[in-house]
């Protein structure tokens, strides 16, 4: 039966009998055209992954196919040695969708949502205890919105509303974080709580996976980087995988590489077909000031 | 006074206005609190189309001489079901299967009360209800299925309220979202059978939508606005059933028009949400403007 999987079990935190995210020939989509082709993927504890690619490559896809809401036609997903799915590959997921996918207009405060976050964990028929609170109180403190706890959440500022996805994916208790465009329309400040949660994260044995269009703040931040284009096209740390040859293979003619001092790295940035149509630029000082 | 009083307190003797008030006030109540889910997720419609969809088991009830709430509550679950069936394939788009289901159930209806010679009196009593002519049985049956309903409501609270405020979070921590609204649409079908007697198939999507809609204009916390439009769907009931039976106007009608008034005063007079203090708040942001 569908509910089998809430069964709200507090599944074991650390998932030390398999590695963060393992995908084996997985293809996800619809009848003609996979979204997603044959993907091999293997990720490790401690990592902070940038998930990059042009529009429509498949990065939200490949987030949500390890979190389990869409369900791959062909291939194996484990997270932590769970299969996806599993209420053990649930409960060791905190999740951040993109912030456009919620009504922000819903009569809830910033302490409501980041609740939710504890809802899988609780189960059905019971309701949040001391523990629960405590979770989202320390969540709150995490992201720095403990003073707005009580504000309805259309009161906050687009990188307050981030943050407080973030906490609740903190208070879902899980070691891998997926985030969807955490970066999108935020502020600098928003945008180095964030950066320094992520970091923290890693640095005590968890895995992030996060999706974004920023290829300069990726090469900054992640450990490891995962190319998307309809297939991985390339895993590896920033400065094997952050190549011209190999992004003009993933994005087409649409990527300008720039000439930079830094030898780590070459420094790119996508021209406006990388950026979403429609949605407001980055607001972030790093997606201004590339050119030498 | 003393005339006012007596105004007031009068009627009050009579045992089928007290059945009356009791009838308005379980199904103020009961609406008021499934009707915050209607507004919030935008279900106005589909409670319309519930509505009337139920009218051939109401009637078919009547034909074989059987209590209305069996008949009514039966084609009311099927009705839920059929349309949150239809909704999960992707050929047919919600709105059509909607449209497609409640004429054609509405229509059945008509046809089977046709049958009965000199059918148009019976027919205002179901489309208009009656509230003065509820039994005894009908309010022990609207108590049953308003504490059935009250009941769903507090065990089902954290996964009615995450599904309705973000669907992907829900489906990602692996609730069954789609028994979750199946679920919401049987509680509102029985919420709709409730009411019945007082406002009929017609209008009952007016005590489902406008306390809640008026309760929304008051709060920004989803507990006070289930709770303020609980009590402004009682209230109106029980002012609409004095009022008409004062004036001795249609009491449906007059009920919703009480509502329905109210629902104009919010939106002039709620503070922050309403007409005034919008534009109370721009008229000082355009001040600060000029002053700085």
């Amino acid at each position: 039966m569908v509910t089998a999987h809430y069964t709200g079990e507090r599944a074991g935190n650390l998932a030390s009998s398999g590695p963060a995210v393992r995908l084996q020939g997985v293809t996800v989509g619809y009848d003609a055209a996979p979204v997603l082709n044959n993907a091999d993927l293997e990720i490790g504890w401690g990592q902070l992954v940038g998930v990059i690619g042009p529009n429509g490559a498949g990065k939200s896809t490949l987030l949500k196919t390890i979190l389990g809401t869409l369900r791959p036609r062909g291939g194996t997903v484990t997270i932590g040695g769970y299969p996806a799915h599993t209420a053990g590959a649930r409960n060791a997921i905190g999740y951040v969708p993109q912030r456009e996918v919620v009504n922000w207009d819903f009569p809830v405060t910033v302490r409501d949502v980041v609740l939710m976050g504890r809802t899988a964990r609780l189960g059905l028929l019971r309701f949040p205890g001391a523990a629960d609170r405590q979770a989202t109180q320390a969540a709150l403190e995490r992201v720095g919105m403990a003073d707005l706890a009580g504000r309805q959440i259309s009161q906050l500022s687009g990188g307050q509303q981030q943050r407080v996805f973030l906490a609740r994916a903190l208070a879902q208790g899980g070691n891998l974080l997926l985030l969807d465009e955490p970066l999108n329309g935020v502020d600098v400040t928003t945008q180095e709580t964030i950066g320094a949660l992520l970091h923290a994260h890693t640095a005590g044995g968890g895995t992030v996976l996060l999706a974004t269009h920023d290829l300069e703040l990726a090469a900054e931040w992640c450990t490891q980087i995962v190319l998307v284009n309809h297939a991985i096209v390339a895993c590896g740390p920033p400065q094997t995988v952050l190549q011209p040859d190999l992004l003009r293979a993933a994005y087409g003619g649409h990527v300008l590489v720039m000439p930079t001092g830094n030898a780590d790295t070459a420094h790119l940035i996508p021209d406006d077909h990388g950026h979403p149509g429609g949605r407001p630029p980055p607001t972030s000082r790093r997606s201004e000031g590339v050119a030498p | 006074m003393t005339e006012w009083l007596h105004w007031l307190l009068d009627p009050l003797q009579f045992a089928f206005i007290q059945r009356g008030l009791l009838e308005v006030v379980l199904m103020g109540l009961t609406c008021g609190l499934i009707g915050t889910y209607v507004v919030l997720r935008g279900m106005a419609f589909l409670g319309d189309a519930i509505s009337h969809a139920i009218f051939p088991g109401v009637v078919i009830a009547f034909l074989l001489h059987i209590n209305f709430f069996v008949g009514a509550l039966a084609f009311g679950v099927l009705t839920a079901g059929t349309i949150g069936g239809l909704s999960r394939n992707r050929r047919v788009s919600e709105d059509t299967a909607i449209g497609v289901l409640f004429a054609g159930m509405f229509a059945l209806g008509i046809v089977l009360i046709s049958t009965i010679r000199g059918y148009t009196a019976d027919l205002a009593s179901f489309l208009f209800g009656e509230i003065l002519g509820v039994s005894n049985e009908d309010v022990i049956a609207s108590m049953i299925i308003g504490l059935l309903v009250l009941g769903a409501l507090v065990l089902f609270h954290k996964e009615l309220v995450l599904v309705a405020f973000d669907r992907e979070m829900a489906e990602a921590m692996g609730l069954p979202v789609w028994l979750v609204d199946l679920a919401l649409l049987i509680l509102i079908a029985m919420t709709i059978v409730v009411s019945l007697r007082a406002v009929g198939n017609i209008l009952v999507v007016a005590m489902l939508v406008t306390p809640a809609a008026a309760a929304r204009l008051w709060t920004d916390r989803l507990g006070v606005m289930m709770a303020l439009s609980a009590l402004f769907g009682a209230l109106g009931g029980v002012i609409g059933v004095f009022v008409s039976y004062r004036t001795d106007l249609a009491a449906g009608g007059t009920i919703v028009l009480v509502v329905t008034a109210w629902f104009g005063v919010s939106l002039l007079i709620a503070p922050r949400h309403g007409l005034l203090a919008q534009r109370r708040s721009a008229a000082r942001t355009r001040a600060g403007e000029t002053h700085a």
